[in-house]
């Protein structure tokens, strides 16, 4: 029972003291934690110029960190921390992780950039392609409309063709026409000329009776005439 | 976020109690600045682009503000070093957002022109 009672009060003394050494130990992990993020992030930047200020600092809040820590304990070290020494751990530990935020967001940035100019340059090599195209589509539109407009005059020449052989034709026959009735006057004339002047007394007899025989025509006057 | 005014609010009241004292004109003229520049960019693109790093610097900063009014000084000036670094780091998450975007919007602007070169490509059908 008295053993007991020793055990008890061993824990209830060593509680506390195990508690503290809890916060000291967080402490201890979190500065770890931190430098091996900057390892990390130095390894993965492969020491970048573009981070290396931001490694800089966060090893300089390291730095602080672990002075912090080692100029707060007491009992040659092996003492507690107080809860202000950790918060200030804490918050300085926060701020590597933010350095080093800072520091892949650069990377990040400038490789967005780098990938924007390349995909700047491929934009502007396929726009400048399918302006080619477009500029042909657009020339080969204009050159079906004018295609278009000249079958339209093809076939109205071909009409305005077809109508003036038409009329040429019609000319053709007008003027035959015309000639065989010239020469069918001609020959009426000089018939007229042969025969003697008729007395005004007798117009009946001067008059050709109606079965008198037609004096005859020249055959192409006639066939004119019928035509 | 009432709730974590509230709890600023009450963490400043017990920190006015705990500490005393005067603070330094750096520390109040880097909380002047910080806040300063908190606004600048709270009007501009950062915070359309990166709004929960602004949201967490405008938490530090009334942190910050509120420690310079009790006169904390060492809490002070641990919060506004990190409203300052809070604060870039949203500048760079905006700057590397806004580059991000215009990506995305250049590779959907190269995909559509591809596809328009390829209808032109092909064989036209009459």
């Amino acid at each position: 029972m008295r053993s007991l009672k020793i055990i008890a009060c061993l824990i209830i003394l060593a509680a506390p003291i195990a508690a503290q050494a809890d916060e000291k130990a967080k402490a201890q992990s979190q500065i770890e934690a931190a430098k091996a993020a900057v390892d990390a992030f130095a390894k993965k930047s492969k020491d970048s110029k573009l981070v290396a200020q931001d490694l800089e600092n966060a090893r300089a809040v390291i730095k602080r960190s672990e002075e912090i820590f080692a100029s707060n304990r007491s009992m040659f070290g092996l003492g507690d921390i107080s809860p202000e020494t950790a918060a200030g751990v804490k918050h300085l530990t926060d701020l590597v992780d933010m350095h080093l935020t800072l520091g892949q967001s650069r990377m990040d940035s400038v490789k967005a950039a780098e990938e924007l100019t390349l995909l700047s340059s491929q934009v502007a090599k396929v726009r400048a392609k399918v302006k080619v195209f477009e500029d042909r589509k657009a020339e080969l539109e204009k050159l079906r409309a004018v295609s278009n407009k000249y079958e339209a005059l093809v076939k109205e020449t071909e009409q305005l063709k077809a109508n003036n052989a038409q009329l040429a034709a019609k000319e053709s026959k007008l003027l035959d026409g015309q000639k065989a009735l010239s020469i069918e006057i001609e020959y009426l004339k000089a018939e007229l000329a042969k025969r003697p002047a008729l007395p005004a007394q007798a117009p009946e007899a001067a008059a050709p009776e109606a079965n008198a025989p037609t004096p005859a025509l020249p055959a192409a006057a006639t066939q004119a005439a019928k035509q | 976020m009432r709730h974590v005014m509230g709890l600023v609010a009450l963490f400043v009241l017990s920190a006015a109690t705990a500490f005393g004292g005067e603070l330094s004109k750096e520390t109040a003229d880097r909380i002047q600045q910080a806040s300063q520049r908190m606004e600048k960019l709270a009007s501009g693109k950062v915070m359309e682009y990166a709004k929960e790093q602004m949201e967490a610097a405008k938490l530090s900063l009334l942190m910050a503000q509120g420690a310079a009014l009790s006169s904390n000084e060492k809490l002070a000036q641990q919060q506004v070093e990190r409203t300052e670094l809070q604060l870039t780091v949203a500048e760079a998450k905006a700057a590397e957002k806004e580059v991000t975007e215009e990506v995305a919007l250049n590779r959907a602007e190269l995909k559509k022109l591809e596809a328009q070169l390829e209808r032109y490509m092909q064989p036209e059908e009459n």
